[in-house]
């Protein structure tokens, strides 16, 4: 009778276990009736509720089925570049071709990430860790995965729905700040309509970025070849299927795979510890930092060019494409019902990505 | 312990990367602007 | 005579004011749709609504001539 017990899973269920379980069911939660991250908190919630079942061997090493989502997908880095090639079939690089100087906003936005990792450091994280924590600030959740994967893979599931929690409360954390460091003339500043951009040029575009951004920081290769050959794709004309492929089934395909395997990351044993609740500290400081960082380099740009650019359109330099480009629009156009922002915040939105990669390429090439 | 040169150092080349390369970039999409431009008008 | 433009492309979801109305600048005339955004676009200028160059499910290009006002 007592063998018999003991083969069930409730015999061995832990209060850790239980915890995890009302995590997941928050988290599931919140993305059926608060939409918060519903393609990925949907199977992290139900991945983080798999592996806090007993017995069930999920993420057991060599044979468990989570275990090999998370292996194959994540450690062997397929599933991260993969999300990459579906957003370059979906991103527009249009407004950043149209306004480059924007591109210097998503490299300010960048700022966070380093404020993040010092942070870290000084709270006693390891260098590599460290680094993993402070991509948090990019606000891109598969760059913020796959540095993550390969630096510190025990932070995975802290830093990954950090990363994802913090993004879906992009319209909650940035106003404020935003508020905060503009003036109500800077908020009316009026930008003039973008130039169109021919056709050559986006075929152009992501031919140039991935020679020279590679060329700069190969460690991004992984990240940066599959997001321009999504771009490709789209602007090309000719491989609309593939293009359609890359940004539709494959991408929810590996949104699926993602999902799981992050959330199989969190089992009790792992998340449940001191050092969860300081990454998402950190991450918040460095979410914050950004966004305050892109104002602030806006700011100063304005001293220098003629043209003057609204600064709200800083904010967006944290990549969280496009919520935070949104909440630009939505700030300016509380200031000035004529005032249109969305377009010029793509700009230096779409260029946040590209700034988060970078920096995510120089940890993994120093600290890797 | 914390070697904190090396962080330093993290930090230094991180910034400088990111700069650099997205500056790279805005002179590359100038630069090519340009030449279609250019092209585009001798076409025509 | 003021002519409101689109300030980027997308589609009209909804028309608020009608031939003939009279609006105060910064009135709601039209909601644009662009990237799952609605975005209000109001009367740059007080007047009387002179003609209106889209309806409802339209899908129009940047600087386009949306409203004209008198």
């Amino acid at each position: 009778m007592l063998d018999m017990v003991l083969t069930t899973g409730v015999a061995h269920l832990t209060i850790g276990n239980l915890v995890m379980w009302l995590i997941a069911f928050f988290f599931i939660y919140l993305a059926i009736t608060k939409n918060y991250e519903p393609l990925l908190l949907v199977p992290i919630g139900f991945g983080i509720l798999m592996v806090n079942l007993p017995l069930t061997y999920l993420m057991e090493e060599g044979e468990g089925l989570l275990w090999r989502f998370y292996h194959y997908g994540l450690e062997w880095e397929i599933i991260p570049p993969l999300i990459f090639l579906g957003l370059g079939a979906m991103t527009d690089f249009g407004p950043m071709i149209a306004n480059p100087k924007t591109l210097i906003l998503g490299a300010g936005a960048q700022f966070g990430v380093y404020v993040a990792f010092f942070g870290a450091l000084i709270l006693g994280f390891k260098i590599p860790e460290a680094c993993s924590i402070g991509i948090i600030g990019g606000a891109d959740g598969p760059t913020t995965i796959y540095t993550t994967v390969h630096l510190a893979p025990h932070l995975l599931g802290a830093t990954a729905v950090a990363a994802y929690s913090y993004m879906s409360l992009v319209p909650i954390i940035q106003p404020p700040i935003m508020r905060l460091l503009t003036t109500e003339k800077e908020r009316k500043i009026k930008m003039r309509q973008l130039r169109p951009v021919s056709k050559r040029e986006k075929i152009l575009f992501p031919l140039v970025t991935v020679l020279v951004i590679c060329l700069i920081v190969p460690a991004s290769a992984p990240l940066m070849a599959m997001f321009m050959l999504g771009n490709l794709f789209k602007e090309c004309g000719v491989v609309k299927r593939l293009s359609d492929a890359a940004s539709n089934e494959l991408m929810n395909i590996v949104t699926i795979l993602l999902g799981v395997s992050v959330g199989a990351t969190m089992s009790a044993e792992r998340f449940l510890k001191w050092e969860v609740i300081f990454v998402f500290i950190m991450g918040l400081v460095a979410f914050a930092f950004s966004t305050a960082a892109g104002i602030v380099l806006a700011k100063f740009m304005n001293l220098f060019t003629k043209e003057k650019i609204n600064p709200l359109i800083g904010s967006a330099g944290v990549s969280a494409v496009p919520m935070a480009a949104r909440v630009s629009q939505v700030m300016g156009s509380k200031a000035d019902p004529k005032n249109f922002l969305l377009m010029h915040a793509m700009g230096p939105n779409v260029a946040g990505v590209i700034g988060t990669v970078v920096a995510a390429g120089v940890f993994l090439a120093l600290a890797g | 312990m914390i070697d904190w040169g090396f962080a330093v150092k993290i930090l230094f080349f991180g910034l400088s990367a990111v700069f650099s390369s997205l500056a790279l970039l805005i002179g590359a999409i100038y630069a090519f602007g340009k030449i279609l431009k250019h092209i585009e008008e001798k076409s025509n | 005579m003021t002519e409101v433009t689109a300030p980027m492309a997308g589609k009209i979801m909804d028309v608020k004011v009608e031939v003939g109305d009279t609006v105060n600048e910064d009135d709601e005339l039209l909601i644009l749709e662009a990237m799952k955004m609605e975005m209000p676009i109001v009367a740059t200028a007080s007047g009387k609504v002179k003609e209106i160059k889209c309806k409802k499910g339209d899908a129009v290009g940047a600087d386009d001539v949306l409203v004209v006002i008198e």
